[in-house]
C-alpha cells in the first residue's frame, strides 16, 4: 500500500533562472567532487600513503 | 492558502533565507565563492606562501601547492561561516549588503554546511599535506575567526578586532609550520607582524565606516570611544608595528634587503598614520558613495589613504621577506 501522507499535493513549476542556476550548481559540485577526489589521490601518493606503482 | 504564502514570504523575507515557491534556490557557483571572502583569500594565500618560503627546510613541491590549498580553503570556509552567522547585520550595512545571504540568494544552511564541509575538507587534507601542527593551527584559526571573533568579540567589544585580528595573523604561521611541523620564535614574529597591522588597518576603514558600523550596532572603536581617541590609537599602534616589523632583522630571519625596504614602508606607514592623526577622519558623515570600499568625503582622505596603504603594506613586507630568503636560498 503507497503512503500518500504529508507529501505535497501542489507543485510550483520553477523558473528558467532557477533552473539555469541548479544546473550550474550540479555541474560545480560534480567538477569540485572530481576535483577533490583527484587531490586527495595525488596527495596521499605524494606522501607516500598510497604506493606510487607507476 | 494564499495567505498561508504570504505568511511564509514573510518570514522568509525576515529571516533573510532564499524563498522560492519551488524551492530552488537561485545561488550560482559564484555566489559560494563569494562567501569565502576572495580578497581576504588572496592575502592569506600571499601571507602563508611567504610563511614557507621563509621556513628553514622544504616541503616537496605538490604538498606545498596542496597545503596553500588547504589554508585558502580553510580561509574561505571560516569566511563563509562568519557570512551564515553575520547574515542579518550584512543586510543593513552598505559595505555588505550584496553579499549572497543578504540578496537572499541562498539560504543561511546552505552557506553553513558549505562552511563547515569545507573547513572538515581543509583541515583533515592539510594533515595529509604536511603535518599535524599546521593542521591543528588551521583547525584553532577556523574556531577562533567564528567563535572568538564573529561570534563573541565582533558585537561586544571595541577590542574585537584587536584579538579577532589574531585569526587573520595565523596563515603565516600555519604556513611555517606546514614546512618545519613547529612554532618558533621567527613564525611568531610573521604572526606578531600581521597582528599588530590589523588595528590601525581596521580602525582607518572604520573612520570612514563609522555610521555603517553604528547602524547595526558593531561596537567599532570610532563609535565607543569617539574618532579622536581612534586616532591615537591608530598611531600608537603604528608605533608599535614599526618597532615589531624591524625585528626580523636581529633574529636572523631577515637580512639587507628586507631591513631597507622594512624603514621605507614602516616610514610610509607612520607618516600616514600621522596624517590621520592630525586630521578630523571619523568626525565626517558618510561618504557619498557608501557601498565603495574608497570613496571618502574630503575630511577623511587621511584614514582612506592609510587603509589603502596599509593593504600594500603587508604585501610589500611579506613580498620582500619571501624574496630575500628565495634570493639567500639560490645565491
Amino acid at each position: 500500500m503507497k503512503e500518500y501522507r504529508g507529501k505535497p499535493t501542489k507543485f510550483h513549476t520553477p523558473t528558467p533562472e532557477e533552473l539555469r542556476a541548479r544546473s550550474k550548481r550540479n555541474v560545480a559540485i560534480a567538477l569540485g567532487l572530481a576535483l577533490f577526489m583527484l587531490f586527495v589521490f595525488v596527495t596521499m601518493v605524494s606522501r607516500g600513503i598510497i604506493p606510487d606503482v607507476s | 492558502m494564499a495567505a498561508n504564502l504570504h505568511n511564509d514570504l514573510d518570514k522568509a523575507a525576515s529571516s533573510g533565507a532564499a524563498f522560492n515557491p519551488s524551492g530552488l534556490s537561485l545561488a550560482e557557483p559564484s555566489d559560494f565563492f563569494a562567501l569565502m571572502k576572495p580578497r581576504v583569500m588572496s592575502l592569506v594565500i600571499f601571507t602563508a606562501w611567504a610563511g614557507m618560503v621563509c621556513a628553514p627546510g622544504s616541503l616537496p613541491l605538490w604538498n606545498a601547492i596542496a597545503s596553500i590549498i588547504c589554508i585558502a580553503a580553510g580561509a574561505g570556509a571560516s569566511g563563509a561561516l562568519n557570512m551564515w552567522y553575520d547574515a542579518d547585520i550584512d543586510a543593513q550595512m552598505s559595505r555588505t549588503k550584496k553579499r549572497p545571504l543578504p540578496q537572499g540568494k541562498m539560504a543561511p544552511r546552505a552557506a553553513l554546511g558549505f562552511g563547515t564541509a569545507v573547513s572538515i575538507a581543509s583541515v583533515w587534507m592539510l594533515y595529509i599535506a604536511s603535518n599535524v601542527i599546521a593542521a591543528a593551527l588551521l583547525a584553532f584559526t577556523i574556531f577562533f575567526y567564528l567563535v572568538i571573533y564573529t561570534m563573541w568579540l565582533k558585537r561586544s567589544t571595541p577590542q574585537n578586532i584587536v584579538i579577532g585580528g589574531a585569526a587573520g595573523a595565523f596563515p603565516p604561521m600555519i604556513g611555517w609550520a606546514a614546512v618545519t611541523g613547529d612554532i618558533t620564535l621567527n613564525s611568531v614574529l610573521l604572526f606578531m607582524i600581521i597582528f599588530i597591522w590589523t588595528p590601525p588597518h581596521f580602525w582607518a576603514l572604520a573612520l570612514y565606516k563609522t555610521g555603517d558600523y553604528e547602524k547595526v550596532g558593531i561596537p567599532m572603536m570610532p563609535n565607543v570611544r569617539g574618532p579622536k581617541s581612534t586616532r591615537n590609537q591608530i598611531l600608537a599602534y603604528s608605533v608599535l608595528l614599526a618597532t615589531i616589523a624591524i625585528t626580523p632583522i636581529f633574529t636572523g630571519l631577515a637580512g639587507p634587503i628586507f631591513a631597507l625596504f622594512s624603514v621605507v614602508l614602516n616610514m610610509a606607514f607612520l607618516a600616514l598614520a600621522f596624517k590621520v592623526w592630525r586630521s578630523r577622519a571619523g568626525e565626517i558623515a558618510d561618504s557619498a558613495d557608501e557601498a565603495s570600499l574608497y570613496a571618502v568625503a574630503a575630511g577623511d582622505r587621511a584614514a582612506r589613504n592609510l587603509f589603502a596603504f596599509s593593504i600594500i603594506y603587508l604585501f610589500a613586507m611579506f613580498g620582500v621577506l619571501a624574496a630575500e630568503s628565495l634570493l639567500t636560498r639560490f645565491a
